[in-house]
């Protein structure tokens, strides 16, 4: 069973980035209606609308929620092997995330009236989000003192890749396929973490040179 | 409102400025023939201030509210057939072959289009009559129907709002201040109530939609399309941001209304046409705030501007 967790975890992990994928496919893929001129009350199934207001956050949110509980088998497996730092990193990182699931998922269940506690829950989301930064980096780079590079890299890449995308996006330097390429590539640092935990071996098996 | 809501038929285009009602081709604009006569101004039921009564037409012949009475003209050359000096119109009429219903302060007037003589009148306050299977309704103070032949009252339900019935399969449409409302055509009962906001403007139905503009105190008004049920409340579809918007005709597959509000799509303010099943806004033309409704024939939009400019968008 203790060798099933981690490899489990990093299934949820690569699940995660599917997830992560297939909720930031460009909405024109999907057939009409397309979100813009009015609100349709009762989109169609499959349709972009339906994509964008249903099956988007849904899927969004079920990404978070994997990696959160890949993320914490991972800790599981490593945590006694970790410096106290480290594992304060880890911890900060698992809570920044598992808040972030939750303010999401409470925006996206609030009616629209209840702006003020929507606009706490982007506050807390906000300060999750700085935590899980900080955290995931700090994580990350624990990883790579042990010489575990891919794991401590992707880990650490995580939340810089957020960050740039986030950038891009208040700066609005929008290039065809911008954001697609950044959200290609943080499925491809989590598919790495997904992979390592997957075949890697635990930390304890192996110590700083 | 230098011009009236276009009227269109026998190729062509009938409209009526304050130097007189004037007949245009429809396929390419020119002047076939002018009369001299002044329209009557009214208040627009859409809020854009004063507006000129527009002429109504059947068959070849034209019926213009002047401020010098109703006047029967002949569509084909514009000559004066009858003048009835004595009834001024405060509202649009209504005309078939052998009927023209004639709001006028507080009465409606039924009138032999053939000779204008009067037929019956009744004590009911009207902005435009509908005419449907012998049944003629009005909106005033209260929801009326009538005998078309007689002018007896069938029945009456109060309504609070200045605009106009729309009368299809039996049920009569009214946009209240209230809500909207569909009542039967038969015995007047409230059928359903949309009470969401205020609906002060006539509906477009199709036979499957209902389309109505609905005004937000302090706010944008929105179109909104209704799926019509045979056994309820219609079902909201889509609604869409149209501004001080409005909409003027609709067909199975698109409707036509006016948006006057900013907008961020490929759309500028002006005429637009949305899809009926999801509202988006398949074309746009922009213009200026327009008072009346355009014509809207199979393939082509006739439109009148603010500035009383008539133009044709597509045909052939």
């Amino acid at each position: 069973m203790g060798n099933i967790r981690p490899k489990l975890g990093g299934l949820f992990v690569s699940l995660a980035a599917v997830c992560r994928v297939v909720s930031e496919l460009p909405l024109s893929w999907w057939p009409a209606p397309s979100p813009g001129d009015s609100y349709v009350f009762n989109p169609p199934l499959f349709s972009a609308i339906w994509a964008e207001r249903i099956l988007y956050p849904a899927v969004g949110s079920l990404a978070g929620v994997l990696l959160l509980i890949g993320l914490s088998t991972l800790f599981q497996r490593d945590s006694a092997e970790m410096a106290s730092w480290q594992r304060s990193c880890a911890i900060g990182s698992l809570a920044g995330i598992g808040c972030i699931v939750v303010s999401v998922v409470t925006v996206q269940l609030l009616p629209a009236k209840a702006v003020v506690t929507g606009a706490l829950g982007a506050l807390l989301g906000l300060l999750a989000a700085v935590i899980a930064t900080v955290g995931l980096v700090g994580w990350g780079v624990g990883y790579v003192l042990f010489e575990r590079y891919r794991l401590g890299g992707a880990l650490a890449a995580i939340p810089l890749f957020e960050v740039l995308k986030l950038f891009r996006s208040l700066l609005g330097l929008d290039f065809e396929y911008a954001g697609g390429l950044f959200t290609a590539v943080i499925a491809f640092v989590l598919f790495t973490i997904g992979y390592v935990q997957w075949a890697g071996n635990a930390l304890s098996s192996q110590k700083p040179s | 409102m230098d011009a009236t809501q276009p009227v269109v038929a026998n190729k062509s285009v009938y409209t009526a400025t304050q130097d007189g009602l004037f007949s245009l081709s429809l396929r390419d604009g020119t002047q076939q023939w002018q009369q001299d006569l002044k329209p009557v101004t009214y208040s627009s039921i859409w809020g854009y201030g004063d507006i000129l009564l527009p002429p109504t037409v059947a068959d070849q012949r034209l019926f213009l509210p002047t401020t010098n009475g109703l006047v029967g003209v002949d569509a084909r050359d514009g000559s004066i057939v009858w003048r009835d000096t004595e009834l001024q119109a405060t509202g649009t009429p209504t005309v078939t072959n052998s009927s023209l219903f004639v709001p006028a302060d507080g009465t409606l007037l039924m009138i032999d289009p053939s000779d204008g003589s009067r037929q019956w009148s009744e004590q009911v306050d009207a902005t435009m009559p509908a005419l449907v299977d012998g049944t003629v309704v009005t909106v005033g103070d209260e929801v009326v129907a009538m005998d078309a032949t007689t002018g007896e009252r069938r029945w009456g339900r109060p309504v609070s709002g200045d605009t106009y019935p729309v009368v299809v399969d039996g049920t009569v449409y009214t946009g209240t201040r209230d809500g909207l409302i569909g009542r039967s055509l038969s015995d007047g009962t409230e059928q359903w109530r949309i009470d969401r906001g205020r609906f002060s403007l006539p509906p477009v139905v199709t036979p499957d939609t209902i389309y109505a503009v609905e005004q937000v105190p302090e706010g944008s008004e929105a179109t909104f399309a209704f799926t019509r049920s045979d056994d309820g409340s219609p079902e909201p579809r889509w609604c869409s941001d149209v501004g001080d918007g409005a909409v003027w005709a609709a067909a199975d597959d698109a409707v036509l209304g006016f948006h006057s509000g900013e907008y961020d799509g490929d759309v500028s303010p002006g005429l637009v046409m949305f899809t009926a099943q999801f509202g988006e806004a398949a074309w746009g033309y922009p213009s200026e705030v327009s008072p009346a409704p355009p014509a809207v024939l199979d393939n082509a939009i006739v439109s009148v501007s603010g500035d009383g400019v008539i133009t044709a968008l597509g045909g052939e």
